[in-house]
């Protein structure tokens, strides 16, 4: 469970600063974003180390 | 509107399987390169997990068939034809980035303490001053630890943790062929270190190691 909390943090901070920003339009709410960020990272730093290192492979 | 995933070469295919709100996935093509998109009467995108799953399942699918740059989430065009002059506008860097990023695959990692100690506030200033050094010391020791990963990885970006409980995250760049061993490096490295904790995620889309951004 908290190791699909921390892939959806890491998800989320590749996918709000990362990628090609093309002269598109970024239409995001940035409230949204507050809440999303907030919500996982108080559960990010409760990763205890039995979880770590869990990669996901394809 | 139309909502953009990903960049492909130009001899792509649709990826299977839908998009944001399940809407079908669609190609635009342009001399050089050819951008994955889908159409909405309206879309507002929110980044919440459903959404920002579905936008990297998109990538993923399309990664299997060859490189793809992932699009930032929430890039949205009026149309097709505004979306393909953009991607004829800077198809050449575009391809360049493809070609660079072929093979590879994003790896990320954050470490933390296990055992960050709370220290009693006494004099503010002294306080903070306190935390800083203690912070610097601890992004040299994570450092240092985390060096012989680079050894496993094309490149390496190293970013301050944002979150409390958290010293470094980062990120690298490692050839799709090399996760295994990239894994069993952080193992290692965690089994050595049992004062610091590590997570690692991936294999993702190459989101950090894009080197185009083209101002709005």
């Amino acid at each position: 469970m908290a190791g699909e909390d921390v892939a959806l943090v890491d998800l989320l901070d590749r996918l709000l600063a990362g990628g090609v920003v093309l002269a598109g339009d970024i239409t995001l709410a940035v409230a949204d974003i507050d809440l999303v960020y907030v919500g996982l990272r108080a559960l990010i730093s409760s990763v205890s180390s039995a979880e770590r290192a869990g990669v996901r492979l394809p | 509107v139309i909502y953009l995933y990903a960049i492909t070469e130009g001899g792509a295919v649709v990826p299977p399987g839908n998009g944001l709100q399940d809407a079908e996935l669609r190609l635009a093509r342009s001399a050089e390169v050819t951008g994955i998109y889908s159409e909405h009467e309206e879309l507002e995108p929110r980044p919440r997990p459903d959404a920002l799953w579905r936008h990297e399942h998109v990538i993923e699918e399309a990664m299997k068939s060859g490189p793809a740059l992932p699009a930032r989430f929430g890039t949205t065009f009026e149309d097709e034809s505004a979306l393909r002059a953009e991607l004829e506008r800077h198809g050449e860097a575009l391809r360049a980035q493809l070609e660079r990023l072929r093979g590879c695959v994003e790896l990320a990692v954050r470490v933390g303490l296990t055992d960050a100690e709370a220290s009693p506030v006494r004099d503010g200033r002294a306080y903070v001053e306190t935390r800083l050094t203690r912070r610097r010391t601890q992004q040299e020791i994570v450092g240092e630890t985390l060096a012989p990963l680079g050894e496993f990885a094309v490149h390496a970006r190293t970013e301050e943790a944002r979150s409390q409980g958290e010293v470094v995250c980062a990120s690298y760049l490692v050839p799709s062929d090399g996760v295994q061993r990239f894994a069993e490096q952080v193992r290692a490295i965690a089994d050595r270190h049992p004062e610091l904790w590590l997570s690692c995620t991936g294999p993702w889309p190459p989101y950090s190691f894009v080197e185009l951004e083209v101002a709005a």
